[in-house]
């Protein structure tokens, strides 16, 4: 195999940064403007379509007993509902729950499909480069799930309290001298947890990306079968630990989404 | 009150539209900015294309997945709760056949005490009875015989009575020689029969 293809199925260009990096595959022209489309866009319209087609198609089948892939949706599903927002949401879980089963699911395709080395299979087949990706370790992308988890908890505080209550019960009870101060406290400290989830969902990705690459990068580095089987060793490992981070943080970006709104529909907030 | 995904997309669609100068004054040049590389890169377009996918599943898998997915769930639990509350309503039947069964059995038990104590006090009635009646046959019998044995002996000392006159008679007639007219033997005998009563008489 020519070095050059060698590069492309394990690291395009043996630079760690390039794996996690946005890449323009096409340049779409509106007129005047050019608009243009990246890998992560494909990967997010990807995930969309894969989710749009495997979803609906496994919660077809009714029945009161889930058999096959409808099992596993459902095994998630309740899982969610009853032992994440069940505890915070209580009588209002079912209001918010296809919210969060869609923020899970979303998050949950994209790290897969981030693991999964498309952009190689793509290249292999048609030889063009970079269509794949970690879509979840461009921050863009992680914020805009992160405003609209922000967005959601703070439309259903509103919509349960009415908006001058929720502005009202926005601080807690506090002696009146420092209630403007705690107000802004509160109204920043949504915005912190806004900026912390796209933060931690993007670091999180990024880094074990980064980390595969590097991993991968000191077979080109190196040279050596010695270090060649020691590094695909322990990136296999770290595949593995991907798999999991994938779990964990599409588990902790919905746990974190749930209490917010909790937060916000609670009587004593 | 219920969230009807429309309102929340009405929602994040006037929110969005905020971002539409934005997304077109900065994509002409985002599509240099997006070649360097780095770690925060990426450009507006990238949120704007997130969000449209993201509302777009949403809509979608709300209507094709999560209504039939809640829909199965809510029908299973309702089914569930149905399946236990007759569980507990079974139950609850079994514990009042259960409590009937013991309080008839507890009912048998203090009737057969019962009869067995007045069948008891039946018996030790009908034993008095039988005593009683055995003791009064037995005391008729031993009056009867009395009186019986009374009467044999009445019998055997008339008889004897009149034996002794016979032989008295008799002696008379040797010794004296004589027949003893009739006032003389009643004489004899009746000083005979004095002397013997009092002999009699001495001897007890």
């Amino acid at each position: 195999m020519p070095i050059d293809s060698f590069l492309g199925l394990v690291n395009a260009s043996g630079q760690p940064m390039e794996e996690v990096a946005s890449k323009t595959l096409f340049v779409l022209k509106a007129g005047a403007y050019k608009i243009p489309f990246t890998n992560h866009m494909f990967m997010i319209m990807l995930s969309a379509l894969v989710l749009m087609v495997l979803l609906p198609l496994g919660a077809r089948r009714p029945g009161l007993v889930p058999h096959g892939f409808r099992n596993v949706i459902e095994t998630i599903c309740v899982f969610l509902r009853e032992d994440v927002a069940r505890p915070f949401l209580k009588e209002r879980t079912d209001r918010y729950i296809p919210f969060l089963w869609t923020i899970f699911f979303f998050i949950l395709t994209l790290n897969l499909l981030g693991i999964v080395p498309l952009d190689r299979i793509f290249w292999l087949i048609t030889g063009r480069p970079n269509w794949g990706g970690a879509a979840t370790a461009n921050l863009y992308v992680t914020g805009t799930l992160a405003v609209f988890s922000f967005l959601l908890f703070h439309i259903a505080g509103i919509l349960e309290k009415g908006l001058w209550k929720y502005l009202a019960t926005l601080a807690p009870k506090v002696p009146w001298p420092i209630l403007p101060f705690m107000f802004v406290m509160e109204l920043l400290s949504s915005f912190v947890r806004m900026f912390s989830l796209a933060i931690r969902l993007f670091a999180n990705i990024l880094a074990g990306h980064i980390l595969l690459a590097v991993l991968l990068g000191f077979i080109l580095i190196y040279k050596n079968f010695m270090v060649a089987s020691a590094s695909i060793i322990v990136t296999t490992l770290m595949s593995l630990l991907e798999l999991f981070v994938a779990f964990l943080q599409a588990y902790i970006f919905t746990f974190l989404t749930t209490i917010f709104i909790g937060f916000s529909i609670s009587e004593e907030h | 009150m219920k969230i009807h995904p429309a309102k929340v997309m009405l929602w994040l669609l006037v929110v969005s539209s905020g971002w539409a100068p934005v997304l077109a004054n900065t994509a002409q040049t985002a599509a240099e900015e997006a070649e360097k590389e780095g770690v925060f890169t990426g450009y507006w377009g990238e949120s704007f294309w997130t969000l449209i996918w993201f509302t777009v599943l949403l809509i979608v898998l709300w209507k094709f997945a999560w209504k039939p997915i809640l829909a199965g769930l809510r029908s299973r639990e309702e089914h569930i709760e149905r399946q236990i509350a007759e569980a507990e309503k079974r139950r609850q039947e079994a514990e009042q056949v259960l409590q009937d069964y013991r309080a008839q059995l507890m009912d048998a038990e203090r009737q057969g005490h019962e009869i067995i104590t007045r069948r008891i006090q039946e018996a030790e009635e009908k034993a008095r009875e039988i005593q009683a009646q055995t003791q009064k046959e037995m005391e008729r019998i031993r009056l009867r015989m009395e009186a019986d044995l009374e009467r044999e002996r009445a019998e055997a000392e008339r008889q004897l009575w009149e034996q002794a006159a016979v032989i008295v008679k008799k002696l008379g007639r040797e010794v004296f020689g004589k027949v003893l007219d009739e006032g003389d033997n009643q004489k004899l005998i009746q000083e005979a029969i004095e002397r013997l009563r009092e002999v009699e008489q001495g001897q007890s």
